[in-house]
């Protein structure tokens, strides 16, 4: 699905990533842990297209397209889905409206007839169950006075109704406290299919509790430095990172 | 508003130009350019007026000639040669138009094309329309049905004649002819307009709508619009303008003049889209209006502008809180894009006790333009308790445009309240970010939050309007992310 | 020069005025002249006097009864090296002070252009010129300048202050003057704070109730540089700042803090411009004050971010307490913006006590004099909180006390 080979790149002159390597097939889910600062939430940026950071090196193929190639909003419209770290407010755009805009021009993109209004407003019913998400929130601004919790339920609601084949889920965890986590996985699990695939983002191993990891990559200092099954999330989780620093320098 | 879908959007979005600027080809009759006092007499002969009024334009014309233009506002242009002006062109017509089947069949297409037949208004929506082209009123929809209620809509030629009573005692008397330089002018050169009354605790059943539309060249619009709601009435009305696409600077020089007796309410909204000229400044409508309304007790005056068009605006749409109890309102939505420059906003005076006033304005600027919120909240000394709540927020879009925020508050009454806020920022990159990441092409990005920005105003208008209000913010601001 | 001041409007003025015995060189007074040969004192059709009105200055008289009451207790640093300056005139205590000049040979007289006819006018009747320098490696970190007006006097000073290179300092500028005289001052600063520079201006208009008192600062910034100015409004007849801050260096930081307590017929009107010429700087305005009586008080801040001048953030807020059935509260917060990428918002609010507050502090026993005092300090506090000068802060405080006892 995404292959992601040595990728370089830098903000604003300063090296994050260096020489990252990555492959994603259909079906799996992979999850990327790392410390503070190895360069997890850059890759999200640069998997969804941010224009702040300029890539140096490497290459990144999407359904075997060049990935580097195409605007954030055509990366969307291929399938490409990016969970917020932090999802911005975007007052007086309801979210309804604005929902029905992207899957309109997504729908476009592909050639197909837009959504038509009953059609759309049966999905959104549908889907909102998925993460429990209060049907008023649906026609509130987008984010705009949503609690944390609400937030994050909001992104996966988004990706429940945009059905993309890669979502990146950047610390979709992080503010949540154990409801909002059940909630938040449980809609990523039922999305789950063999036709699409996840990248799951996280500093701490507590998501990967109910979402379960077919691959667990360490992201150390802008490379995949080590890569194992869902054990290794649990071995990070005990025994932190340091092991990981002090393996490399002996290697 | 939810009936509009954004697939109209982008319908109305490969329409980028400025799609009202065609040319009506109907026979217009107009008299000699210039100012002087024979064409007033002119004029007023013309349309058959009565003495008492050619008396108020010499008079208004003696005024004005000893006047100078304002200059305070923060807008430049090139003044308009007054002498090269025509300052009357009609639609040339053998008789008055006694029903809609009468109206030239040219002028209907006209309607059509901006969107407001009345053959399909009269059955769909109920919007009753007076329609003035270059100044002169073409056709008025519903007359019948509302005079049922002893409502009166008409053009103004038309009240002249037939309700110089009710004129005459009206007219002038919130504006009046010395007010200001473009009123002067206005008062003793203007050719026609729309007149409304309500009478006493009657409730306008429809929304009542008056299309300006500039046509001929070389001519000028001076029209007047007088409203008044008597004890107890309510009525929302509507004003629509448009022009074709000229390399010249073409004058409007409206006067608007609301009076709220006690009890009334008066909502008065405005769609401005007169031709704003071209990507690079050349022709466009010069917009120098001057709209006040006065509140008798118990009162409310609700300003709504949507404000996308002409070159230059300059335009205060304000509010005499003369009764106690008395309530304005302003919401403001002005985008400027390229050359365009707009000096508006409102003022608030409040005289009797516990009234109360909110003035929402939304800038949008874009191009190279210029946009400035002017306004004055002003609290006599017996104004006792009484509140105001201004939000002006401005929004920039490039970084060869300009937004700029001038508000007067003067207050001589210790129970007042009054807060002002403004902010001025660019357009949320993380926005625009976020709904791209979804699939938004950026255009439609900007039209979005743009939207949503504005939404507060937009809220303020009646169904019909704020889709037309929507597109026209999307079409205002294509390719406008510098 | 007397006849030039005859065709003006100004004469009448001028006429009580004693010509400056400055060394100014003879082409600067020259332009001076003609400058004021042109204008005229500014009217309230000027846009920038709209609410201000000066024609009581053409009633001023100067001659009449010199009461030269003796004032105490008039400096409030005690840290700052001291300058008086009584009725106009520099008091030479003979003691040199690092940095800091009174005296002039016509050799080095700065010669400064001002902006219109009062700077005009300052420079003709120029009645003493101070200049303060504060460098990194001078001992001069604080000065305190007292203007005393104990008689029936003009006092016309020119202020010259910069601040070096890397430096930091702290100017005073207390005006002081007795109850009753009518003293006219006329202030002309010009203020200079250089690169990676700190300067701090407190300013006290404690002045008699017939002073009118016309200050105007033109300030620059350069880059990385703070500049702080603290303005008081306490009495006089009429005060009126004019105060430009051009910011012309990248990464500064610019305050304005101003309060105010205005009763019987007293004008107070701070017009204040910040003029963000570059990038990256930050601004901020804080005006409060109470309005009593038949007092006015007037408030114009300007915020200009020009062309270019990306990633500003400006805050500008004006709050006022009306406190009377006869005062007057103009407020004109402006912003004048031609760049995008900025944060730039202002506040104006006018109001008065709240009277669910009054109330519950009359229920524990306070009497309803004492309860506003206590609001109106509660309110002001916010100003005073941002004084870091502890003994410019405690004065204020005291003369807000005052202000209510006497």
């Amino acid at each position: 699905m995404i292959e992601i080979k040595n990728l370089h790149a830098n903000i604003e002159g300063k090296e994050i990533l260096k020489g990252l390597t990555l492959n994603v097939k259909a079906g799996e889910v992979h999850a990327i842990m790392g410390p503070n600062g190895a360069g997890k939430s850059t890759l999200a940026s640069i998997l969804a297209g941010r224009e702040e950071y300029e890539i140096t090196a490497g290459e990144i193929t999407f359904d075997g397209a060049d990935l580097l190639e195409l605007s954030t909003e055509e990366r969307a419209r291929e399938g490409l889905f990016l969970a917020f770290q932090y999802p911005v407010e975007i007052p007086g755009v309801s979210n309804v409206n604005f929902l029905r805009t992207a899957l309109n021009e997504i729908r476009e993109a592909k050639g197909q007839d837009p959504i038509s209004a009953k059609e759309f407003m049966a999905l959104v019913r549908e889907k909102s169950k998925i993460v429990e998400l209060d049907s008023k929130l649906a026609s509130r601004s987008v984010n705009e006075g949503f609690s944390g919790g609400e937030k994050k339920r909001n992104e996966i609601f988004q990706m429940a109704m945009l059905n993309p084949k890669l979502a990146v889920l950047d610390e979709t965890d992080s503010g949540l406290d154990i409801d909002a986590l059940r909630i938040v996985a449980k809609g990523v699990n039922s999305l789950k299919s063999p036709k699409n695939a996840s990248i799951v983002i996280t500093h701490y191993q507590r998501l990967l509790d109910h979402i379960v990891p077919d691959f667990v990559h360490v992201l150390y200092d802008g490379r995949i430095v080590k890569t194992g099954g869902k054990e290794l999330a649990l071995e990070l989780e005990d025994k932190g990172y340091d092991w990981i620093k002090e393996e490399l320098q002996v290697s | 508003m939810a009936q509009y879908t954004e697939n109209e959007l982008a319908k109305d979005l490969e329409d980028q130009d400025y799609k009202f600027g065609f040319v009506t080809d109907v026979e217009t009759e107009t008299i000699r350019q210039g100012l002087d006092e024979g064409i007033i007499r002119l004029i007023s002969t013309k349309k058959e007026e009565p003495e008492w009024l050619l008396k108020y334009r010499l008079t208004a014309f003696a005024a004005w000639q000893k006047m100078t233009e304002p200059e305070w506002a923060h807008v430049r242009y090139k003044k308009p040669d007054f002498q090269k002006i025509t300052y009357f062109a009609a639609p040339k017509q053998s008789k008055k138009y006694e029903s809609w089947d009468d109206v030239d069949p040219e002028m209907k297409e006209t309607m059509a094309k901006l969107g407001i037949s009345l053959e399909e208004q009269k059955k769909l929506t109920g919007v009753a329309v007076d329609f003035v082209m270059d100044s002169v009123s073409v056709a008025t929809s519903f007359k019948s049905k509302l005079k049922e209620l002893g409502i009166i809509f008409c053009s103004f030629s038309e009240a002249v004649q037939d309700y110089p009573e009710l004129v005459q005692e009206h007219m002038g008397t919130i504006v009046p002819h010395t007010d200001n330089f473009y009123a002067a002018l206005n008062a003793a050169v203007f050719t026609d307009g729309s007149f409304c009354y309500i009478p006493k605790g009657v409730r306008c059943p429809m929304e009542l709508s008056t299309y300006f539309r500039i046509n001929a060249e070389g001519t000028g619009q001076f029209e007047r619009t007088l409203v008044v709601a008597d004890e107890g009435a309510y009525v929302s009305y509507l004003e629509g303008c448009t022009a074709p696409q000229r390399d010249e600077n073409q004058l409007h020089a409206a006067v608007v003049e609301l009076k709220a007796l006690k009890d009334a309410e008066i909502k008065y909204s405005t769609v401005q889209n007169w031709y704003p000229g071209d990507k690079n400044g050349v022709g466009g409508i010069f917009n120098f209006v001057t709209k006040r309304g006065l509140c008798e007790t118990n009162a409310k005056i609700s300003w709504t502008q949507v404000e996308t068009g002409s070159a230059v605006t300059w335009k205060y749409p304000s509010c005499i809180l003369k009764g106690d109890h008395s309530v304005g309102e302003f919401y403001s939505v002005a985008v400027t894009n390229n050359y365009q420059q707009a000096d508006t906003g409102t003022k608030m005076i409040h005289l009797g006790k516990n009234t109360k006033s909110t003035i929402i304005s939304k800038g949008i600027s874009a191009g190279n333009s210029q946009n400035s919120y002017r306004g004055l909240v002003q609290i006599h000394k017996k104004a006792h308790k009484a509140r105001n709540f201004s939000q002006c927020d401005s929004l920039l879009m490039t970084d060869h445009c300009g937004a700029h925020t001038f508000p007067y508050i003067e207050c001589k009454n210790p129970s007042a309240q009054i807060e002002h806020e403004a902010t001025t920022s660019k357009i949320g990159e993380d926005q625009l970010f976020y709904c791209k990441q979804r699939g938004i092409s950026e255009e439609k990005a900007i039209s979005l939050i743009v939207n949503g920005y504005c939404k507060e105003v937009l809220n303020q208008l009646p169904m019909e309007f704020a889709v037309e209000a929507q597109k026209l913010l999307a079409i205002s601001l294509e390719g406008s992310v510098g | 020069m007397e006849e030039v001041l005859k065709q003006n409007k100004l004469h009448s003025l001028s006429a009580i005025l004693t010509p400056t015995n400055l060394p100014f060189s003879a082409s600067f007074l020259e332009q001076n002249n003609t400058l004021l040969e042109q204008l005229d004192l500014p009217t309230r059709k000027d846009e920038n006097w709209k609410y201000t009105n000066l024609n009581g200055l053409k009633k001023l008289s100067l001659d009449k009864g010199a009461s030269n009451e003796v004032l105490e207790n008039t400096s409030i640093s005690s840290q700052a090296h001291k300058i008086v300056i009584k009725n106009g005139v520099v008091i030479d205590s003979n003691q040199a002070i690092e940095g800091v000049r009174t005296k002039w040979s016509d050799k080095n007289l700065p010669e400064v252009m001002g902006s219109g006819a009062l700077d005009a006018l300052n420079v003709l009747h120029c009645s003493a010129a101070i200049e303060i320098e504060f460098s990194q490696d001078g001992t001069t970190k604080e000065v305190e300048l007292v203007f005393e007006n104990t008689i029936n006097t003009h006092s016309f000073p020119r202020i010259f202050i910069t601040c070096k290179k890397g430096s930091k300092g702290t100017v005073i500028l207390n005006y002081q003057g007795s109850s009753e005289n009518a003293s006219f001052s006329n202030v002309s600063s010009f203020v200079e704070v250089e690169e990676n520079a700190n300067l701090s201006i407190h300013k006290i208009h404690k002045n008699g109730l017939n002073a009118f008192d016309l200050q105007r600062e033109y300030v620059s910034q350069g880059s990385n540089s703070t500049f702080t100015i603290n303005t008081f409004c306490l009495s006089g007849k009429m005060t009126r700042n004019d105060l430009y801050i051009k910011v012309k260096g990248n990464n500064c930081e610019t305050f304005m803090n101003g309060a105010y307590t205005l009763k019987g017929k007293s004008h107070c009107d701070n017009h204040t411009t910040v003029d963000h010429e570059v990038a990256h700087c930050y601004s901020k305005e804080l005006y409060k004050g109470v309005v009593d009586d038949f007092a006015t008080n007037v408030f114009n801040g300007k915020v200009f971010v020009r062309k270019d001048a990306q990633k500003i953030n400006a805050f500008q807020s004006n709050a006022n307490i009306l406190l009377s059935e006869t005062g007057t509260v103009n407020s004109k917060p402006e912003l004048e913006i031609y760049a995008d990428d900025v944060k730039c918002s202002h506040g104006s609010t006018t109001g008065q006590l709240d009277d669910e507050a009054v109330f519950y502090l009359r229920s524990r026993g306070l009497s309803e004099k004492a309860a506003k005092e206590l609001l109106v300090k509660a309110f002001l506090g916010e100003v005073l909180e941002e004084i870091d000068h502890e003994e410019v802060r405690s004065y204020v405080d005291g003369q807000i006390e005052l202000h209510f006892t006497a």
